[in-house]
């Protein structure tokens, strides 16, 4: 994706975007009320997540990364674990 | 203004546009930061123009829009402006002070999608009424509120915290649980607008106020709340504001700000011992006439207005302001005063915004932190 093209999906029929920056994206999600910073893998993690099941997205995380299905369902978890630490500017 | 040729990194387009539908208020708050008046405006701008702010804040994928004013439901054709929300993908909030929630404005922020409600309420009934200077006005608020939770919509209730209602600050959250809102804001007074020139008689001194933090974050810890989901927002944006950081003892300060209030020293997301303010980097702010700020705060100062919706376009601006270039190339370096060394690293001091209003200097320190 280049700088400023966004990846858009929907949660409860309300449309959620994912916006690329320089060094991350970043993504506001209107149920949690605030704003996220997410890194590569994160992004991919979370793209995977919507458009798959999360077993398809460790699957596909694993063969990405040549790691084990479980070391890539810790990673997914702790992804998501980091998304929800970065939030910001939540006003 | 300083010139520097290293800038900040901003955004390819602003995360959230404060939107001021108008300047009208039916309230009379003598700290409104806006400086608010119930007067008629020849110039604010029409739902044609209010379209095209959404047209453009769509173009360039803004991810919030935040609706506010002035009191937005005082516009008669409020209605036709929520209604034009459901075409667009950003989310929206609305601030409003609750006075004219309807059943048929909570019907129509239901089909918008509206992601939450800012509803100002700054204490119990007899506070409440003395500070917006409209009697018989908290039921009204009251049952606004009401009608938005019966539509399950998101609310929240902003708390400007002064020495008038700190006291009240538990009668609120009582309030809060029974209307079953959801978040519960505090906002440290913001010297701006009417607030300038009553500082004296409503902004808490720096005792006063770490009392007040102090207090509430035992209770916190002690889960000795009857309303538990409550935010400060210091209108600095620094990571960890002066407001935050100094009152806690240095050695409990890292644990208590990450597990109280959800503020993680250790992933800073802006580089630490830099400039904080936002402006410009990640929101921009458009006024009830449509003039284009670097942020809310810095509204109504004419040195800092880069442009005007009606003429200009809003990426246009973001992407070739000259203000907006000026303020990206601010550091701490450039700042004045004591806030320029600081041993904080996750603040950077006052709301530039602010400071120009108080001093005429939007680089001069924060005169109400203890490290003055």
């Amino acid at each position: 994706m280049k700088i400023g093209e966004v990846f858009k999906y929907k949660v409860n029929g309300r449309t959620q975007i994912i916006r690329k920056e320089k060094d991350y994206y970043i993504a506001h999600n209107s149920d949690e009320m605030a704003t996220f910073l997410l890194d590569e893998i994160s992004f991919q993690v979370l793209k995977h997540t919507i458009n798959n099941s999360v077993e398809r997205c460790k699957a596909s995380l694993a063969k990405k990364m040549r790691i084990s299905l479980k070391m890539a369902g810790e990673r997914i978890k702790r992804s998501q674990q980091e998304l929800r630490a970065s939030s910001f500017l939540g006003k | 203004m300083v010139k520097s040729k290293k800038k900040r990194n901003y955004l390819s387009a602003p995360v959230r546009v404060f939107f001021h539908l108008t300047k009208r208020c039916n309230f009379k708050c003598k700290y409104c930061f806006v400086d608010a008046h119930a007067l008629p405006s020849r110039d604010e701008l029409t739902v044609k123009d209010i379209k095209k702010v959404f047209d453009q804040c769509q173009e360039l994928n803004v991810l919030l829009v935040k609706i506010s004013g002035g009191e937005p439901l005082i516009r008669k054709d409020i209605l036709q402006v929520i209604s034009l929300l459901k075409r667009y993908d950003f989310s929206a909030t609305l601030n409003t002070n609750g006075f004219f929630i309807t059943n048929e404005i909570a019907k129509e922020l239901v089909k918008s999608d509206i992601e939450l409600v800012n509803v100002s309420l700054d204490g119990p009934k007899i506070i409440q009424e003395q500070i917006c200077g409209v009697p018989q006005s908290f039921q009204k608020v009251i049952s606004g509120i009401e009608k938005l939770k019966r539509k399950n919509i998101k609310v929240a209730l902003e708390f400007v915290l002064t020495k008038l209602n700190c006291s009240y600050f538990y009668d609120l959250l009582s309030i809060a649980r029974e209307l079953k809102v959801d978040l519960v804001k505090i906002f440290p007074l913001s010297l701006a607008g009417r607030a300038v020139d009553q500082a004296k008689d409503y902004a808490l001194s720096y005792e006063k106020w770490k009392d007040f933090y102090l207090e509430l974050t035992k209770k916190k810890i002690s889960n000795d709340l009857v309303y538990k989901n409550i935010q400060i927002v210091p209108f600095n944006c620094n990571f960890c504001s002066w407001e935050l950081y100094y009152p806690l003892p240095a050695k409990e300060r890292k644990n208590i700000l990450k597990k109280v209030w959800k503020i993680d020293l250790e992933h800073a997301i802006v580089p630490t011992g830099d400039f904080h303010c936002t402006a410009a980097i990640n929101c921009c702010a458009i006024s009830a006439n449509g003039d284009i700020y670097p942020c809310e705060q810095m509204m109504g100062i004419e040195e800092l207005k880069a442009g005007n919706i009606k003429e200009n376009d809003l990426s246009r601006v973001w992407n070739g302001s000259e203000v907006f270039s000026k303020l990206r190339g601010l550091t701490r370096k450039n700042l004045i005063g004591f806030c320029r060394n600081c041993e904080n690293p996750y603040c950077s001091g006052a709301c530039p915004g602010e400071a120009h209003f108080l001093s005429g200097n939007m680089l001069v320190s924060d005169s109400r932190c203890v490290r003055d």
